[in-house]
């Protein structure tokens, strides 16, 4: 065999191929959720248990069941919760196995390797928030009858978006301090905290009602309330937009600061270890 | 590892700007690290030159700034000074161009995910490298048999052993196809066998017309391999040329042997204190001592050191010029006379 031998030149198509190639084996190989039983504690019985656990302690503090606002919080608080710690983890164990030093030394381009550290968390987001709204539908009879399910599918989708940008994001610093635990708590409490998902955001003070509205979620979840309640993507428009632009927003945020990342890393020697 | 046939190369990928003779080439490059107990010297005015196609070894000892020279060449370190070149390619402004020809197996347990197996590992690197997925299928199934793994390239890495990592390292360092191969102590850990079969690649990759950087902390891998090498210590230069030149660069300088029955306590400083002596050392010899003293250049010890054993208790004497190994010690002992 010949150790070498040009051959062909970097095409669209084989683009689109090597970032699936590398999303997907990413996504096996620093994913450490992915075995039988953590996958399916994080993925089925968290969220379960999260939707009961929140509308009992709902009932237990108001003496009413959960109106469906809050049901429906709690529901897709799964969403960002199973981005972010499937992002984080990678970040952090990219630095830890030492596969980063092999990223950077190839020509990759920056972009592609970033994002696909995220592409198959988008749909492994999207079906917690699924699991844990037929949960909510199951076992706390969450009323859809009016639900509009284009729009609901429209919000479900942007929330999962966005929430992924923001992992991504996030996880730049899970790269440099290799503590991917400390990262995901304080993300989820932030969004569980400031979104609106628990807490009306007319009850929180201005700074974190701003707060909220950079955060992911905060925008589709309203959407997502007004959908089940028969909202059109057309009525949705703004809201649905504004999803739009903070997953924009934390998207080139994430880049940037990923680039600046490897270049601080040349010139320290930080990543090594 | 398999044998191999040497075939030309079949034209590569982009043609450098220039067709320097030197395919990589360093000029008083500095490197300093600064923590919080100040600042530490990796590499101080560090100026050396590779010949394209040949197979350059960089040794030196630990903490002597090889990797941290393999690291700027490979543009994973910005140096702190001087100026740095891989086929004419600056590693600070043409970072892009650089990685593109270049392949790098930093080596040890760390670089793969070891969860996936070794053929997916090298699929990543593939995809990383712009690889076609349908010609990288072929080429890691290549690099694979390649380096002996073919028959475990469907295992998790986390069951392979060291040596198997080590070849791991290598296949996806060549998956690219690169004009310059850094290798950064690439036998470490390999068992002899193994190790014996990896050196035989690499006069085949150089004569594929790849260079070959590699550092190495032993000496008789790089008398074998390299075309020529620098020695390092402290990140400064300390001799640079082919094996024989080092070697060389100490004329008739001599090592006496010496089988000794009975050493006195204070042999080893008398020996030390005779005129023309660099260095010696002491070791047993079974029931025997045996005295190893080191002749500076044009010396001739032979009897000043029998005389000091006392001539009647001297089992055995012999008298040979250093090796490659000696002349390297010899140079990190004394790099400021030299």
């Amino acid at each position: 065999m010949k150790l070498l031998s040009s051959e062909g030149a970097t095409t669209p198509l084989v683009a689109v191929s090597n970032f699936a190639v590398q999303s997907h084996l990413s996504f096996r190989g620093l994913f450490l959720w992915l075995n039988p039983w953590a996958y399916a504690s994080n993925m089925f019985a968290a969220p379960v248990l999260n939707v009961v656990l929140f509308a009992l302690v709902a009932r237990y503090a108001t003496g009413e069941d959960p109106d469906a606002g809050l049901v429906l919080g709690v529901a897709m608080l799964a969403v960002p919760t199973m981005a972010n710690g499937g992002i984080l983890q990678s970040f952090t164990y990219e630095r830890s196995f030492g596969t980063l030093s092999v990223l950077f030394v190839s020509p990759a381009s920056r972009a592609a390797a970033y994002f696909s550290r995220g592409a198959l968390h988008l749909p492994n987001a999207l079906l917690a928030g699924v699991v844990s709204l037929a949960a909510a539908m199951v076992v706390l009879q969450l009323d859809v009858s009016e639900a509009r399910w284009d729009a609901v599918l429209a919000a479900l989708v942007l929330v999962g978006t966005s929430s992924v940008a923001f992992a991504l994001a996030v996880g730049n610093f899970a790269l440099w301090f290799r503590n991917w635990l400390v990262l995901y708590g304080a993300s989820n409490g932030a969004v569980l905290a400031l979104s609106g998902a628990v807490i009306p955001r007319e009850e929180l003070p201005a700074l974190l009602r701003a707060v909220g509205e950079a955060l992911p979620m905060t925008h589709g979840l309203e959407a997502l309330r007004r959908a089940i309640g028969g909202a059109t993507v057309v009525d949705l428009g703004g809201l649905l937009a504004a999803e739009v632009f903070v997953a924009g927003g934390y998207a080139l945020v994430g880049i940037v600061i990923y680039r600046w990342i490897e270049r601080r890393a040349r010139r320290e020697g930080a990543l090594d270890d | 590892m398999t044998s191999v046939q040497t075939q030309p190369i079949e034209g590569v990928t982009t043609p450098s700007p220039v067709s320097p003779s030197a395919a990589i080439e360093c000029v008083d490059l500095c490197r300093v690290y600064r923590g919080k107990g100040g600042e530490t010297v990796a590499l101080d005015a560090l100026s050396l030159s590779v010949e394209a196609g040949s197979v350059f070894g960089l040794l030196g000892p630990n903490g002597a700034g090889k990797t941290t020279t393999v690291r700027i060449l490979s543009t994973l370190l910005a140096p702190s000074g001087g100026s740095a070149a891989v086929l004419g390619y600056d590693v600070e402004r043409d970072t892009a161009e650089v990685r593109r020809h270049i392949g790098l197996a930093i080596g040890g347990d760390r670089g793969f995910y070891n969860r996936l197996t070794g053929r997916q590992n090298l699929h990543d690197f593939a995809a990383l490298a712009g690889i076609a997925p349908s010609q990288a299928r072929r080429r890691c199934g290549d690099l694979l048999d390649l380096v002996r793994l073919g028959d475990r390239a469907d295992e998790k890495v986390e069951r392979y052993s060291r040596g198997m990592k080590q070849r791991l390292h290598l296949a996806r360092a060549l998956i690219a196809r690169p004009r310059v191969l850094f290798l950064d102590e690439p036998t470490l850990g390999l068992d002899p066998a193994i190790a014996q079969e990896f050196r035989a690649l690499v006069p085949q990759l150089a004569s594929e017309g790849v260079t070959v950087l590699l550092t190495t902390h032993y000496m008789l891998e790089a008398d074998q391999l390299c075309d020529e090498l620098a020695v390092i210590d402290r990140g400064r230069l300390v001799a640079s040329g082919a094996p024989s030149a080092v070697k060389a660069r100490f004329g008739d300088a001599s090592v006496v042997e010496l089988t000794v029955r009975s050493a006195a306590p204070d042999l080893l400083d008398r020996a030390r204190a005779l005129p023309g002596v660099e260095f010696a050392e002491t070791g047993a010899d079974g029931v025997f001592t045996r005295l190893r003293v080191f002749a500076g250049e044009g010396g001739d010890v032979r009897d000043a050191v029998l005389d000091v054993c006392g001539r009647d208790n001297v089992e055995g004497v012999t008298t040979r010029s250093r090796t490659l190994e000696e002349a390297y010690l010899a140079l990190l002992r004394v790099p400021a006379s030299r």
